[in-house]
């Protein structure tokens, strides 16, 4: 395989022709190498979903690196782009496919008898909660009931309690992840303005927990 | 420590690391490759990236994608 410069790499691709398959080719034996190690986490590669998962990803990464090549700077390495590029596609996939069967609805039902969140807060049914202990399950409670909208505790208790992949919440809500970030990053701003509303902060309440 | 006692320090965990400015995943992803080199050459990525290394404490999906991107980088091949 030939050693390309970066300035090499994007002038190869830049234009049909013979250049731009030899260099397609080369690039596609890139992405195949690291994807093993990409997924070694989640997959092996004698996993039988391995083989058919990279051939779509190698497939996939050549694409998204034609259409975006203009976007390329040049800051790093050619090859470390295009791995950035597969990895993500990778994740997106693999996740989308252990996710399939999950709907959002059935993981953020609240238990029977619990206000919303309930689950963050369940362990105040236990009578060795002591009095401090109480008062901030109460006020957290209200914190996250009067603060946050229905949108911000559906994505917190996807994400945070269930552990389910942004990019999944985030097709279920009819948004992207992104939006969903920020949706999230509002939702800890305001949690913990409410905290501190309350004369409390986050450290205060786990340190309350920790002793209990 | 049940469900939902690690749900509930967790939560506290991601309120006190929260910052009133934060990268979103795109800004991230946008630098994932420079800051991944920066790590593998030994700079002085931590300052260089607060932000981004902010962003990966609390993503877990980009911390996923940065440690696979990682992975791959660290294996000469």
């Amino acid at each position: 395989m030939t050693e390309r410069s970066n300035e090499q790499w994007v002038d190869d691709l830049a234009a049909p022709g013979e250049a731009q398959e030899i260099a397609l080719g080369d690039l596609r034996a890139i992405v195949l190498r690291g994807l093993p190690y990409a997924l070694s986490k989640w997959l092996t590669p004698s996993d039988p979903e391995f083989e058919s998962l990279s051939e779509e990803v190698a497939q996939d990464t050549l694409l998204r690196v034609l259409e975006s090549l203009h976007t390329f700077e040049g800051r790093s390495k050619f090859t470390t782009w295009v791995h950035k590029i597969a990895v993500r596609i990778a994740l997106t996939e693999l996740r989308r496919k252990r996710w399939r069967d999950v709907s959002l609805d059935e993981l953020t039902e609240n238990a029977p008898g619990q206000g919303p969140l309930g689950v963050l807060t369940a362990h105040v049914a236990g009578p060795e909660v002591v009095a401090e202990q109480s008062d901030m399950i109460a006020h957290l409670q209200r914190v996250i009931s009067e603060k946050l909208t229905e949108k911000q505790r559906e994505a917190l208790i996807a994400t945070r309690i269930h552990g389910m992949p942004m990019e999944e919440v985030a097709r279920r809500m009819g948004t992207n992840r992104n939006a969903l970030y920020k949706l999230l990053h509002d939702a800890r701003l305001r949690l913990k303005t409410g905290l501190e509303e309350g004369g409390l902060s986050p450290e205060d309440v786990m340190a309350a927990f920790e002793a209990g | 420590m049940d469900q939902s006692d690690g749900a509930m320090q967790k939560l506290m965990q991601m309120i006190a690391r929260t910052q009133q400015q934060e990268l979103d995943c795109g800004e991230v992803f946008a630098v994932l490759d420079l800051y991944a080199e920066a790590l593998l050459a030994g700079e002085n990525e931590k300052e260089q990236f607060a932000l981004v290394v902010q962003h990966l404490d609390l993503c877990r999906d980009c911390l996923e994608e940065y440690e696979a991107l990682l992975r791959v980088l660290e294996t000469k091949h």
